[in-house]
C-alpha cells in the first residue's frame, strides 16, 4: 500500500463505502441521566461559586424538559445547593494545582510566578520605583 | 567546558537514568540543547522578555527587564507595570524578591535553571516516551534561532525552545499541556549581549526591610487554619518554595510547593476526606501520589515518580505519626 | 450548531461559564461517550472516562486557543485519556492490527443481496458482529475508523488529532475497514457464525 492514490481509490470502492455506511449506522448510546447529574456536580465543584449559581439557574429553565428536571431533582433534593467539594473534586483540584505549578514554573523561571502575578500586583504603579528602593 | 550549573544538570539527569547510563546522556542530547546547557552559566546580557501564561481563566502578560551575568539574574519591571518598583535578584543560592510597597524581601530557592534542568532530566528518564527534533526556528529578538521541539510519543508537543545557535541563549520557550495546548511562553523582544555587567546591580538594600520566607508563611497558614506544620527532610534536597491556601467551598486546602532534584513536589493538607484511588486516577504520566491521615487531617503528596518520592512520603508519614 | 453560535459558546466556555459548558456537554456527550465506549469496550469505564474528558475540557478550556476545531481538541482529549487508560492497565494492542487477515487486492463481493447498508444497519445480529469486529482491532485502527466513519472527521482533522501524517490515517482507515469487511464476509458466508 505504498501508493497513496491506490489507497484513496480503495477507500472509495463500493465495498469500503458500504462498510463506512454500516459503521456510521451503528446505534449510539446516550449516557444516563444519573451520569449527567454526577458530571454537573463535578463541574459545579470545579467552577467558582458564582458560576455554580448560573448552572442551577440554567437547570431550572423549563425548556430544558423533563429529563433535566429529573436530574435537577436529584441535585436539589439529595444534594446541597452549594457545590460540595468532598469526593471527586478535591483530588482533581490537587492534581491540577500541582500540574499547573510545574508547568508555569517552566515558563516563568526566575521571573514572577503565577501566584506572585496575582498577589503582588500593585493597584497603582509607584511613580519612581528607584526612589523607593535604593539600588547600589 | 561545562560550568557548575551544567554539571549539576547533567548529574541530576544522569541520576535519573541510573548509574549504568551515566555519561551516555550528554551524547544523546541534541547539540543545540547541549550548547544551551553548557552556556547557561556564562551568558551576559540585558534584554526585555514578555511572559504570557493562561492561568485561572485569564491571560496574563508580563514585561520583564532582564539583566544576566552568568549565574546571576536581575529582573525589573516597566514603570507603567503593575509590578513597577519590584526587583527580583537570583543567584545559585537563593531568589530574593523585593517588594517596595510592603517594604519586604521574600527569600526563596532559586528557579532559573529549573526549566532546562527539568527538560534534560525528563529526556533522560523518558527517553522512549519522548520525540526530540531540531529544525530552523523563527527570528527572535532579531536573531535567527534553532527550534528544539520535544513531543510525547504520539507527537503532542510538550515544549518548544528557540535557541540562539551562536550564544546558546534560549530566546523563546513555550510549554504545552497534555493535549498539546499552550500553557504559556516567554519570548525576548530584544537582547544585547555584553562583555561585562556591573556587579552592583545584584545588590539591593533598604533600611528596615522585612525578610519573609516561605517557611514563615507556611507556619502562619498552618496555625490560622488549624493544620499541621510540616517539613520535608532537608537532606532530601527539596526546599520549600511557596505556601498557599486553596479555598474551595468546603474545607481549605493548604498547599506547600517544594522544588528539588527530581522536580517539584506538593504537600497538601485538608480536613476533607480524600480518596487515594481518585487522586492516582487523576494523576497522569510520571506523577506519583501518596495519601495518609494523621490527627484528623488528611495529607497528600504529589510529585514526580522516583525512589526519593517514596522515601519522602515515608519520612513525612513517620514524622507526623500517621495512621 | 451554527459556526457563529459555536464560536460564542466556546468563548463563554473559555471564561469558565458553567452554563455555556453545560450546552457544550449537551452537544458532544453522546458522540464522545460513543467513541470512548468503543475504545475501552466497557460501559462503566466508558462512563468514567467520558466524565473525565469533560472535566479535563472544562479545566483546560481557558487554554484552548482555537488553532484546531473544538471538536478536534475534544476528541484529542478523549483519545489521550483512552490511551492513558489502556497503558495504565498494561494492555497491549490486540492481535488484529496492521497485519489483519485482509489480503491485499481482495475486494468484498457486493452482489450479495444482503449487502445493503440500510438493511445491514438494522440487523441486530450483524450489529453485534460489527461491534465485535471493531473491538478486536488494534487501538490505532479503531480510533481512525471511529473518528472518520462515525465522527465524520476529515483525514486532516484526524491527522492533527493523532499527530500522524494524513497518509498514515488513510492507510489505517483502509486496514480497519478491510478487517471489518473480512469479518462481515465471514459472517455472511458462514451463515452467521462469524
Amino acid at each position: 500500500m505504498k501508493d497513496q492514490n491506490q489507497v484513496d481509490e480503495k477507500l472509495n470502492s463500493e465495498g469500503m463505502r458500504a462498510i463506512s455506511e454500516m459503521v456510521k449506522g451503528l446505534p449510539d448510546d446516550v449516557p444516563s441521566m444519573s451520569w449527567r447529574s454526577q458530571l454537573n456536580e463535578r463541574i459545579l465543584a470545579e467552577a467558582k461559586p458564582k458560576k455554580a449559581f448560573d448552572l442551577h439557574r440554567w437547570l431550572l429553565r423549563p425548556a430544558i424538559g423533563l429529563g433535566l428536571a429529573a436530574a435537577l431533582a436529584l441535585v436539589v433534593v439529595f444534594r446541597p445547593i452549594a457545590p460540595d467539594t468532598t469526593g471527586s473534586s478535591v483530588e482533581s483540584l490537587m492534581i491540577a494545582t500541582h500540574q499547573d505549578d510545574v508547568n508555569y514554573a517552566s515558563v516563568t523561571g526566575a521571573g514572577l510566578s503565577v501566584d506572585e502575578m496575582t498577589e503582588f500586583s500593585n493597584p497603582t504603579p509607584v511613580a519612581d520605583p528607584l526612589l523607593d528602593l535604593d539600588v547600589f | 567546558m561545562f560550568s557548575k550549573f551544567s554539571a549539576c544538570v547533567i548529574l541530576v539527569a544522569s541520576a535519573a537514568v541510573g548509574h549504568a547510563q551515566k555519561g551516555a546522556l550528554a551524547e544523546g542530547l541534541p547539540e543545540i540543547l547541549k550548547l544551551a546547557v553548557s552556556r547557561a552559566d556564562s551568558l551576559r546580557y540585558t534584554g526585555t522578555r514578555i511572559v504570557s501564561v493562561r492561568a485561572r481563566g485569564a491571560q496574563r502578560d508580563t514585561v520583564e527587564y532582564i539583566t544576566r551575568d552568568g549565574n546571576r539574574i536581575r529582573i525589573d519591571f516597566p514603570n507603567d507595570s503593575a509590578f513597577a518598583g519590584q526587583v527580583i535578584i537570583e543567584d545559585p543560592q537563593e531568589r530574593r524578591h523585593y517588594l517596595p510597597t510592603q517594604n519586604e524581601v521574600r527569600v526563596l530557592p532559586p528557579r532559573r535553571g529549573e526549566s532546562l534542568m527539568r527538560l534534560v532530566a525528563s529526556l533522560a528518564r523518558f527517553r522512549q516516551e519522548r520525540k526530540v527534533s531540531v529544525e530552523n526556528g523563527s527570528v527572535i529578538a532579531g536573531r535567527m534561532t534553532r527550534l528544539l521541539l520535544v513531543a510525547d510519543r504520539r507527537g503532542n508537543p510538550l515544549q518548544k525552545l528557540f535557541i540562539d545557535p551562536t550564544t546558546g541563549a534560549v530566546l523563546k520557550s513555550e510549554v504545552f499541556d497534555f493535549v498539546g495546548t499552550s500553557v504559556g511562553s516567554y519570548e525576548f523582544k530584544n537582547i544585547e549581549f555584553k562583555d561585562r555587567i556591573d556587579a552592583n546591580l545584584f545588590r539591593v538594600s533598604r533600611k528596615g526591610l522585612r525578610t519573609v520566607s516561605p517557611q514563615s508563611e507556611a507556619k502562619q497558614l498552618a496555625a490560622k487554619f488549624n493544620l499541621r506544620e510540616i517539613q520535608i527532610p532537608p537532606d532530601s534536597g527539596y526546599r520549600l518554595e511557596s505556601a498557599r491556601v486553596i479555598r474551595p467551598e468546603g474545607e481549605p486546602i493548604l498547599a506547600l510547593m517544594y522544588s528539588g532534584p527530581s522536580g517539584r513536589l506538593t504537600v497538601f493538607q485538608t480536613k476533607t476526606d480524600l480518596k487515594p484511588e481518585r487522586l492516582s486516577k487523576f494523576a497522569r504520566g510520571d506523577i506519583a501520589t501518596r495519601t495518609w491521615r494523621s490527627g484528623g487531617i488528611n495529607f497528600a503528596l504529589v510529585g514526580p515518580k522516583s525512589e526519593n518520592f517514596d522515601r519522602i512520603a515515608d519520612r513525612l508519614k513517620r514524622d507526623l505519626g500517621a495512621q | 450548531m451554527e459556526a457563529g453560535a459555536e464560536e460564542a459558546l466556546i468563548e463563554r466556555c473559555r471564561r469558565q461559564d458553567v452554563e455555556a459548558f453545560g450546552k457544550f456537554v449537551d452537544a458532544y456527550q453522546a458522540r464522545v461517550y460513543g467513541f470512548v465506549k468503543r475504545m475501552v469496550s466497557n460501559a462503566d469505564e466508558a462512563a468514567d472516562v467520558t466524565q473525565e474528558v469533560f472535566i479535563r475540557a472544562f479545566q483546560s478550556f481557558t487554554r484552548f486557543d482555537g488553532r484546531s476545531s473544538v471538536r478536534t481538541w475534544l476528541f484529542r482529549i478523549a483519545n489521550n485519556l483512552c490511551i492513558d487508560r489502556s497503558r495504565r492497565l498494561g494492555r497491549t494492542p490486540k492481535a488484529i492490527g496492521f497485519g489483519s487477515d485482509y489480503e491485499d487486492g481482495e475486494e468484498m463481493e457486493v452482489s450479495d443481496s444482503r449487502w445493503q447498508p440500510e438493511s445491514l444497519a438494522l440487523d441486530a445480529e450483524l450489529i453485534q458482529v460489527v461491534e465485535l469486529g471493531i473491538a478486536e482491532m488494534s487501538e490505532k485502527l479503531r480510533m481512525v475508523l471511529l473518528l472518520h466513519d462515525r465522527e465524520e472527521m476529515s483525514y486532516e482533522e484526524i491527522a492533527e488529532t493523532l499527530s500522524v501524517p494524513v497518509g498514515t490515517v488513510k492507510s489505517r482507515l483502509f486496514l480497519a475497514r478491510a478487517h471489518l469487511q473480512s469479518v462481515v464476509k465471514r459472517y455472511m458466508t458462514e451463515g452467521g457464525n462469524a
